[in-house]
């Protein structure tokens, strides 16, 4: 059921296998609830974003329509439709956050990388994702992700070692 | 089976409702108005929109009356001050980023939302903030976009997966930036996407080749039917002035429920081409040129008068469209039968004749179309069922989702968006012996056992696959069972046999039996004599030559109604058949450059779009078609110029008082008295032709569909167009 | 403290407590082989419902909804029926769940395997937020391998003839999906968008079955109940509000950190557990129980017991006991237009009030912090708000309208002044 406008591409066999490993979990005919597992796996492996050939590709190899997959990949604050930096940091923002400092952390990154919440730098490495939910770690906060790991009770000190690691990565 | 009835208050007012409804069921059939945007009595229950909220007795919130279930005592307030207030807010919410486009939004006048805003706006708004946006796509070339207008009632998604079965639509991304689209560019393909125009309750779904043209209240309304398929839907006609504007569903809850395909919708446009044929032409000195009506008809009917003194038997041969009006065939059949010519059919999608002298009176359809949708096992034979009648498609995916066992046995395979038990796929050479397969299989445990020497021809086959057996268990075990025969096995050259089997399977397996036929007025070709077997009402008479004979020969006059040969299966031949034929007579709205080089006499005609009169749909049903338009000047309407021609021919003025009446009396009575036709004749069984490739166009079937600019840009007919280079 | 860390902390802090053994050392399971080991049938089942209903245990994912009750809706046929867990730990202020899933999943899967088969359940879902993905989702998987490799999940667990197969599922970032039917769509491979109820999950559930979602700390707190009794159970917390709450305190306070407490607890007593207000600020204000629970001045809070009634009648609620501290030069005004923020991007879009109502509630609060405010639109903030309240297929309207409400029905003059001094802030 995929598409005729985009190119197909075809996902990796280790993809295929994580893929089955969600499929597995469900009665069967109901494979659609695997679509969200198959997302984070594909994204994962395609440097952190999500592409039309590659949701395509998810719906083709579960056999569902591939508005299904659209529809998720666009609902869900986690996956990413456009291309993004390779490296995702994610500073929360809500109130426990917020009544501990994150505000600053939040413009001091701004500075230092010299983007926007939302944006990526210019050498494509550090995605500034704009986080608006509240992460579940408000007793370690001011706190952010980075690359999904969860760093907790930041200081400016702290976030500048963490840029530098990733601004040196190849 | 009613349901039990119970008592609720509506309005300080008691009624006695069903049990088992949602309240805003129960309001409607009462009369009592409570309104809506997300609900719809054909779609599922959403209850997204808010504005049905209505005060129920005991409940501190405001609930909506869409997912409400009445029960014993219910007290409901529709108009109290809560229920207004919660839709009066809802009202308000949906108006705030709604774009003021009224002024330049077709739905404006016929606008959900403008309707409701009306009763439960607010004069002034409070928002004085900027407006969300949201972005067009691309649908297509028959549905318009202006997704800011949307209000996300998802009435076009869910019919995208509810009723087409293929969700096209879906909801992009999450809270205020939601937004329905295909989202990769995509364009909405389905055969009956153009509903989603109806359904979507403001402007942001449109029809897009009536964008900008027109205000609703400035169109007139006529009701009309389909004259493009045998299933003969019901539509309204809008009409301003002289021309029609658009095409809108008329609610048959036998025949199309309040859907039309987009066929139906979008054919008309096909009128308006510009090689349409306004005036008569003549051959004079060589050249065709124009010539006025009476110089038209008295040469025509000079050429009639010298044929019929002649008697030239087989001289003459007169093709006629099977999407005719009722009274245009019968006087054509009259014309050309009192002139002593019998070389008369309508027939030419058909290549297999040999079973003519078997032919029921008119084509089988034992049931009406919504009777379909109670079938619990339905078998599809020779039949691309989507393309060649999509609301036939509809209804049996009605049945199928209801658990109906669908099974197919045909040449190719094609997609359909409900479950399917087995698809026998069969190729063009198999198509009548695995039909013949699921009869053996069938006849095996029948109570209806067949007769010996049918037997005697079976045991020749093969035995039977497990599908084969599958199959027939599946008819025999339910008594609402069906055998949809397509326009592919119409066009098969083994029809008369695979017809034979199919009546002997429905008599086997006591299922009731459907064949589609061309066009929207086939049953009445029969009825009226327009074959060359049959003069009218059945009666039989010296046999003709066949749609096949007829263009594979010469005449001395070849007369051409409403066809043109791009219309026919065998058109090469048609079009050697015109050349070799001392005269070609077309009648016909178009004139193409073949017909420039070929004709010697060519009438104009009205479409059916522009002439009143009637049609009979596969089921029986005779239903009219109403609108009539002025065309050119003098241009009579196709019955006036036929009995012009039948006087200037000199021959007795027949009587068309009363026709239909007759006709629908006839079809009664011969539906009683109709039994299964238990034979296969020899010739039928022996029959061995070459196989030639057949397949339905969807956007192909007559001269009006092929003209129509809209769908002629769609997927379909643009694929069909590769397919063909 | 009294009774602290007794249900779902009460081994977190030996080392490694996540591991089987170390669970299974301090009595984990036996709960579950006992049930497997006696006459696991439809008597049994009815038993351990009933204990949770005498229990009192109330839901703990911010509803309160009695437990057994729900449970106990579960219909006795045969058809297949599910359990789901909700870990979509997405309340802002909460953080308590994280914990339990970091330290001790086992007492989670241990729960579940007994609701699942107090109510025939044989299938059970573990959604975990998305972001878990790294973080505590490695760690419940491997909990629950675990379990498997000892037998104690699965067909026929322990030769009992009881079936009950655990899966973990990761959402993918939406606040919504932690609404029950929201979370049930979600974990159906669609967008986490809540169903209008009724029908209710206990009815019409996963995939249409027959399901009962429940939150993590009601699950893992389930063990510990049977084990030690309901009586024990009651021992703790208040007559309407037994046992123990995690409560996350977070904000300006000295010891931000989960707490695992009686219910009833004064917010005093609470407050000094941890560690008391920051810098030795004054206390100005309290969000109880989560974001989607009224804000609640000092003076008001002062005077409460952290419980379902007690906050209740306060005029707030004690949701999911997230705990957030607000101290003296706090500007209220931006506090709630980043609340705002919240509900205006997690709203799911599907009902008319929350789609448009949220974003205009955000966008009058950003007019006025930019300055340009006008009293009316404190009118109209809580107009708009009273408009969504009620009038949305799930609670998650009432959850925007509320802080609004509330913020400025108690600082009503924060935003009087801000709107009067071109988006200056009192607190400034």
């Amino acid at each position: 059921m995929s598409t005729e406008n985009t190119e197909t591409v075809e996902l990796t066999e280790n993809i295929k296998e994580k893929i089955d490993t969600w499929v597995a979990k469900f009665p069967v005919g109901k494979q659609r609830s695997a679509i969200i597992g198959s997302l984070h796996a594909v994204q994962e492996h395609n440097q952190g974003y999500l592409t039309p050939e590659l949701m395509d590709a998810v719906a083709d190899y579960l056999d569902l329509p591939c508005i299904y997959v659209y529809e998720v990949a666009t609902f869900y604050s986690m996956f990413q439709t456009e291309p993004v930096g390779c490296n995702e940091i994610a500073i929360c923002t809500n109130i426990s956050c917020m009544l501990s400092g994150s505000d600053e952390i939040v413009h001091h990154v701004e500075d230092r990388l010299n983007i926007k919440l939302g944006e990526t730098t210019k050498d494509g490495k550090i995605f500034l994702k704009k986080e608006e939910e509240c992460l579940a770690a408000c007793t370690g906060a001011p706190m952010m992700m980075v690359n999904r790991q969860y760093i907790e009770n930041l200081n400016i000190e702290k976030v500048n070692e963490i840029l530098e690691k990733l601004e040196q990565q190849k | 089976m009613s349901e039990p009835k119970i008592t609720i208050t509506i309005d300080d007012q008691e009624y006695k409702v069903n049990s088992g409804q949602m309240l805003i069921e129960a309001t409607d059939q009462l009369g009592i108005h409570i309104p809506r945007f997300c609900y719809h009595e054909k779609l599922s229950i959403v209850a997204n929109c808010r504005m049905c909220l209505v005060e129920i007795e005991n409940s501190t919130n405001a609930l909506p009356a869409c997912a409400t279930e009445v029960s014993e005592g219910m007290v409901v307030k529709t108009t109290s001050k809560n229920a207004e207030l919660a839709q009066q807010a809802t009202m308000e919410f949906l108006l705030i980023n709604h774009p003021l486009d009224c002024p330049i939004c077709d739905q404006g006048g016929e606008c959900e939302l403008q309707d409701l805003a009306y009763s439960h706006g607010r004069n002034e708004s409070r928002f004085e903030i900027k407006k969300r946006t949201l972005p067009d796509v691309n649908l297509g070339p028959l549905i318009s976009t202006d997704m800011t207008r949307c209000i996300l009632c998802t009435r076009c998604v869910r019919f995208g997966t509810e009723i087409a079965g293929l969700p096209e639509l879906g909801t992009i991304g999450r809270g205020e930036s939601s937004t329905i689209s295909t989202f990769i560019g995509k364009t909405v393909d389905h055969e009956l996407s153009g509903n989603m125009i109806d359904i979507c309750p403001v402007g942001a779904l449109n029809n897009k080749p009536y964008r900008y043209t027109d205000r609703t209240w400035e169109l007139d309304q006529i009701e009309s039917v389909s004259p493009h398929d045998c299933v003969g839907s019901n539509m309204f006609l809008h009409v301003k002035g002289n021309k029609i504007k658009r095409i809108v569903p008329k609610d048959n809850p036998e025949i199309n429920e309040v859907w039309i395909s987009d066929r139906d919708r979008f054919a008309f446009d096909g009128i308006y081409s510009d090689d349409r044929l306004t005036v008569p032409m003549l051959r004079k000195n060589g050249a065709l040129e124009e010539a006025t009506w009476e110089e038209a008809i008295d040469a025509f009917s000079k050429v009639l008068i010298t044929l019929q003194n002649k008697k030239s038997k087989n001289g003459v041969a007169a093709l006629i469209s099977s999407s005719t009006a009722l009274n245009e065939q019968y006087l054509y059949a009259y014309l050309m039968r009192s002139l002593g010519f019998n070389n008369i059919d309508h027939r030419i999608r058909q290549i297999d004749f040999t079973g003519d002298s078997l032919d029921p009176i008119f084509p089988n359809f034992d049931i009406r179309p919504h009777q379909i949708e109670n079938m619990k096992s339905i078998l599809i034979v020779g039949s691309d069922l989507r393309k060649e009648t999509p609301l036939i498609a509809h209804w049996v995916k009605k049945a199928a989702d209801q658990g109906a066992a669908v099974n197919f046995i045909n040449q190719e395979y094609s997609e359909y968006y409900f479950p399917i038990d087995n698809f026998i796929l069969s190729g063009q050479e198999a198509l009548a012996e695995n039909l013949a397969l699921v009869l053996k299989a069938s006849n095996d445990d029948a109570v209806n056992k067949l007769p010996s020497h049918i037997e005697d021809v079976l045991n020749a086959l093969p035995t039977p696959s497990l599908s084969h057996y599958q199959i027939a268990k599946s008819l025999a075990n339910h008594e609402q069972s069906f055998l949809l025969s397509g326009l592919l096995c119409h066009s098969h050259s083994k029809y008369a046999l695979i017809r034979s089997y199919l009546n002997l399977l429905s008599y086997v397996s006591n299922s009731s039996l459907g064949e589609l036929t061309h066009g929207a007025n086939a049953t009445g070709a029969y009825i009226t004599g327009c074959i060359p077997h049959r003069k009218a009402f059945g009666e039989s008479h010296e046999l003709g030559l066949n749609a096949l004979e007829i263009c594979t020969k010469n005449h001395q006059l070849i007369v051409l109604y409403g066809i043109e040969p791009e219309d026919c299966l065998y058109r090469e031949k048609l079009n050697k058949s015109i050349v070799g034929s001392q005269t070609t007579v077309q009648f016909s709205p178009f004139i193409t450059p073949f017909m420039k080089e070929n004709a010697d006499i060519m009438f104009p005609l009205k479409t059916p779009y522009e002439s009143k009169g009637a049609f009979i749909n596969a089921s029986g049903m005779i239903q009219d078609f109403n609108l009539q338009l002025d065309l050119a000047k003098d241009h009579p309407s196709n019955q006036e110029l036929l009995l012009q021609i039948i006087e200037r021919s000199k021959l007795p003025m027949p009587s068309l008082d009363n026709l239909k009446e007759k006709i629908k009396k006839f079809i009664d009575e011969t539906k009683n008295t109709r039994n299964r036709l238990l034979e296969i004749p020899e010739k039928v069984l022996k029959t061995t032709k070459n196989y030639s490739s057949v397949s339905s166009h969807l956007y192909d079937v007559d001269s009006i569909t092929r003209r129509s600019r809209p769908l002629q840009q769609t997927k379909d007919a643009l694929s069909q167009f590769n397919e063909d280079q | 403290m009294m009774h602290e860390n007794s249900i779902c902390f009460s081994n977190i802090h030996q080392p490694e407590s996540w591991k089987i053994e170390n669970y299974m050392a301090s009595g984990g399971y036996l709960q579950w082989k006992k049930i497997l080991q006696g006459q696991p049938g439809n008597k049994a089942r009815q038993k351990i419902v009933e204990i949770i209903k005498t229990s009192g245990l109330r839901g703990r994912g911010g509803a309160g909804f009695p437990t057994g009750l729900k449970w106990d809706f579960m219909p006795k046929t045969t058809e297949q029926k599910y359990l789901v867990c909700n870990s979509d730990e997405s309340e802002p202020g909460t953080c308590h769940d994280r914990e339990i899933l970091k330290l001790n999943p086992h007492a989670l899967i241990e729960g579940m395997a007994i609701a699942g088969f107090a109510m025939d359940a044989t299938v059970g879902y573990h959604y975990v937020r998305g972001e878990f993905i790294k973080d505590c989702y490695p760690i419940v998987e491997f909990a629950l391998q675990e379990a498997y490799t000892h037998n104690l999940l699965g067909k026929n667990i322990l030769g009992s003839g009881v079936n009950f197969d655990l899966y973990n599922f990761l959402g993918a970032g939406a606040y919504i999906c932690g609404e029950e039917t929201g979370l049930l769509e979600s974990l159906e491979g669609k967008q986490g968008k809540p169903r209008f109820k009724p029908p209710f999950p206990a009815n019409f559930g996963l995939y249409g079955m027959p399901t009962t979602v429940n939150n993590t700390q009601t699950l893992a707190s389930v063990p510990k109940i049977i084990e030690q009794g309901t009586e024990w159970y009651k021992s703790m917390g208040t007559d309407k509000s037994p046992g123990t709450n995690i409560f996350s305190i977070t904000g300006h306070v000295n010891k931000p950190g989960n707490y695992e407490l009686p219910l009833g607890i004064p917010f005093a007593d609470l407050l000094e557990r941890a560690g008391g207000m920051l810098d030795n600020k004054k206390l100005k204000a309290v969000i109880p129980g989560g974001l989607s629970t009224k804000v609640l001045p000092g003076d008001v809070i002062a005077d409460c017991t952290m419980d379902y009634e007690s906050l209740a009648s306060a005029g707030s609620a004690l949701g999911t006991g997230a705990v957030v501290v607000i101290a003296e030069g706090t500007c209220m005004v931006e506090l709630l237009k980043r609340s705002s923020r919240f509900y205006y991007v997690e709203n799911c879009g599907q009902c008319t009030p929350c789609r448009e109502g949220t974003g205009w509630l955000y966008r009058l609060l950003q007019k006025i912090t930019q300055g340009k405010g006008q009293e009316s639109d404190l009118t109209l903030l809580v107009d708009v708000a009273n408009r969504i309240e009620g009038n949305t297929i799930c609670a998650f309207g009432d959850a925007a309208a509320w802080p609004v409400q509330s913020f400025i029905e108690h600082y009503y003059s924060e935003f009087e002044y801000m709107i009067n001094n071109h988006g200056k802030s009192i607190a400034a």
